[in-house]
């Protein structure tokens, strides 16, 4: 019966697969556009410009901005602009919120008219950023697929930030230190309120805001949460400042890096996600306590140049810039001892800051979008060179080198002139 | 005594009408705290300004201080702005020309941009397989790269490039991705 069964549902597999075939109507398959549909000169040549523009706008504010369309067809065309709202956006933008005047142009060959757009947020918006764009035509660029979202050739892309002056203002919005492993920290923040009315705060650690990348790839953090205890007040009186106390007990056996962020918790609406953290980025690093020994003879009596000189891009903290100045410099004590196991008396001949300047731009060291930076200079770091003599008698030497703030070192030992 | 009254008078009108004055010649927008110039200064200082405040944006923070270097070279003017943030430890800096009423951009180098979206995207570029494979190793550098840029090599908007050396990522801020990754060795 089974059998029976398997060979009529094969049977008729094979029957309606043939009748298929033999019907030879065609099988209509629908190809990809062409490369030569994706050629320029088949769309309408008009030159937008600007074709970006960004507003900064309050809740009930508006603006304008003219973008002029240039026809370089040899034909008149008529531009009819449009509003196309992305809505899969973080922040919806209505396209009421935006007037074009005019509505609708023809533009004569090798003419070009100004259409002036008015941006005008209501009270009501969301704080945020904005994404829109307006079509001058119904041009889209050809794809393969079926977009659900067309990409239009003559469009012009506006950014809208929408903002209120925010009510807290935080003094700094981030902590970058270098840490010692097993010993304790304490960091102040400082809010003011310069709004009318007392404003709530709930600081805490935030949890969706960590990553624990450093300098040498991705990492474990070098300590837990639990390691950082934050005191502070409930709320900001009005006109009135605070200070958050923040507490880092950094374990004995802690290594690398630790980054997280304090969401204060500002009860403001004026305040983005990213206004109302701290970002925290420490470093642990351990400072040696022994010198580092170096034994070496001199088969003549003679002057003994010691030169010692930090990693060039390797500054501390990790996150220091030369800009705000918070970088520690790098030093060093160096020791020499004797054949009578005698310490040596050196003298600091000199101390040299060396620098290494990028002029930017686009070269075997530095991807193509970082072009426009070609010709700006940019310290990629600092490294600091001390230089020491002593005039000594032939012998077996001892020398030591404590390094302070760098991460690794070089020395030269020259015996003679 | 008289003379005395009079002198405060005069004193107390120069002092307003030079206040209106400097009110009405402040063409600062409200994410310019001060501006500071230096150099071969321009006589239309004011109209440059004017300019400026459409050409430089700092990204989610307000420039603190705003240093303007110029200068002069024949007819024009070669000026470099550095605008410094309390938000972060890296500055914005943008160089122009100034040729008789025009100004023009002609380089960025911008880092100043906050802790929060600077650890965020070497985080994403740092989970890309290539720049995984490549062995990455070091502090890199996050640059902002302006839409006029990121149109020719993604799209006509703001992206971050996180680049060690040899390696590039270009991330995507609003999506938190790698768009595209350059390998110096290839």
């Amino acid at each position: 019966m089974k059998k029976h069964l398997i060979y009529t549902v094969t049977g008729m597999l094979l029957i309606s697969l043939f009748a298929g075939l033999a019907s030879g109507q065609d099988v209509v398959m629908e190809m990809p556009p062409t490369r030569e549909a994706f050629d320029t000169e088949e769309f309408t040549k008009l030159e937008i410009s600007p074709r970006y523009g960004y507003l900064q706008l309050q809740p009930g504010t508006s603006k304008e901005l003219t973008v002029t369309i240039k026809n370089k067809e040899e034909e008149t065309i008529t531009v009819s602009p449009h509003v196309v709202v992305y809505p899969y956006r973080e922040y919806l933008f209505d396209e009421e919120w935006i007037s074009i005047s005019p509505e609708s142009k023809e533009i004569s060959a090798g003419g070009s008219q100004k259409f002036k757009i008015t941006t005008t947020v209501p009270e009501d918006a969301s704080i945020g950023g904005y994404s829109v764009s307006i079509a001058f035509t119904d041009e889209t660029v050809p794809t393969i697929t079926q977009q659900p979202f067309p990409d239009y050739i003559h469009s012009f892309h506006l950014s809208i930030d929408v903002w209120t002056p925010p009510r807290v203002q935080i003094q700094k919005p981030y902590i970058s230190d270098q840490l010692e492993a097993g010993k304790e920290y304490d960091y102040n923040i400082k809010l003011k309120n310069i709004g009318e009315e007392a404003i709530a705060i709930n600081p805490v650690i935030s949890q969706d805001n960590q990553f624990f990348g450093g300098p040498f790839g991705l990492m474990e953090p070098a300590f837990t949460d639990e390691s950082i205890t934050i005191t502070a007040p409930k709320e900001i009186p009005a006109g009135g400042s605070v200070e958050i106390n923040i507490h880092v007990n950094v374990p004995a056996d802690a290594k690398g890096n630790y980054h997280s962020a304090i969401d204060l918790g500002i009860d403001d609406q004026s305040i983005r996600e990213w206004e109302g953290m701290v970002q925290l980025d420490f470093s642990i690093w351990k400072q040696p306590t022994e010198p580092f020994i170096k034994k070496f003879s001199t088969s003549e009596d003679g002057p003994v140049t010691i030169e010692v000189s930090s990693n060039l891009f390797g500054g501390f903290p990790y996150f220091a810039s030369s800009v705000t100045n918070n970088e520690r410099k790098a030093s060093f004590a160096v020791t020499l001892t004797g054949p009578d196991n005698e310490e040596v008396q050196l003298k600091k001949a000199r101390t040299i800051m060396k620098g290494s300047v990028s002029l930017g731009g686009m070269s075997m060291y530095g991807p193509p979008w970082e072009s426009e930076g070609e010709g700006i200079y940019d310290e990629m770091g600092i490294q600091v060179i001390e230089k020491y003599t002593a005039n000594t008698q032939s012998g077996e030497f001892e020398l030591g080198i404590l390094p302070q703030n760098t991460q690794n070192f070089e020395y030269t030992i020259t015996t003679g002139e | 005594m008289r003379w005395n009254s009079n002198f405060a008078g005069l004193l107390i009108i120069f002092a307003v009408l030079t206040s209106g004055c400097l009110i009405a010649s402040s063409t600062k927008p409200h994410w310019v705290h001060d501006v500071e110039w230096q150099g071969d200064v321009p006589g239309n200082v004011q109209e440059i300004e004017t300019a400026l405040w459409t050409q430089i944006v700092p990204h989610k923070m307000e420039y603190e201080t705003v240093n303007i270097t110029s200068h002069r070279e024949g007819d024009i003017y070669r000026i470099q702005v550095v605008g410094i943030s309390n938000a972060s430890q890296y500055a914005d800096k943008y160089d122009f020309i100034v040729s008789v009423d025009t100004l023009t951009r002609t380089g960025y180098l911008l880092e100043a941009i906050p802790h929060y979206e600077r650890n965020s995207a070497i985080a994403t570029a740092m989970q890309n397989q290539e720049v995984k494979e490549s062995g990455v190793s070091g502090n890199p550098t996050v640059r902002r790269i302006l839409p006029e840029t990121s149109k020719k090599y993604y799209a006509e908007k703001t992206l971050l490039s996180v680049t060690w050396t040899g390696v590039s990522a270009l991330v995507d801020p609003q999506e938190w991705r790698v768009v595209t990754v350059w390998r110096g060795d290839e």
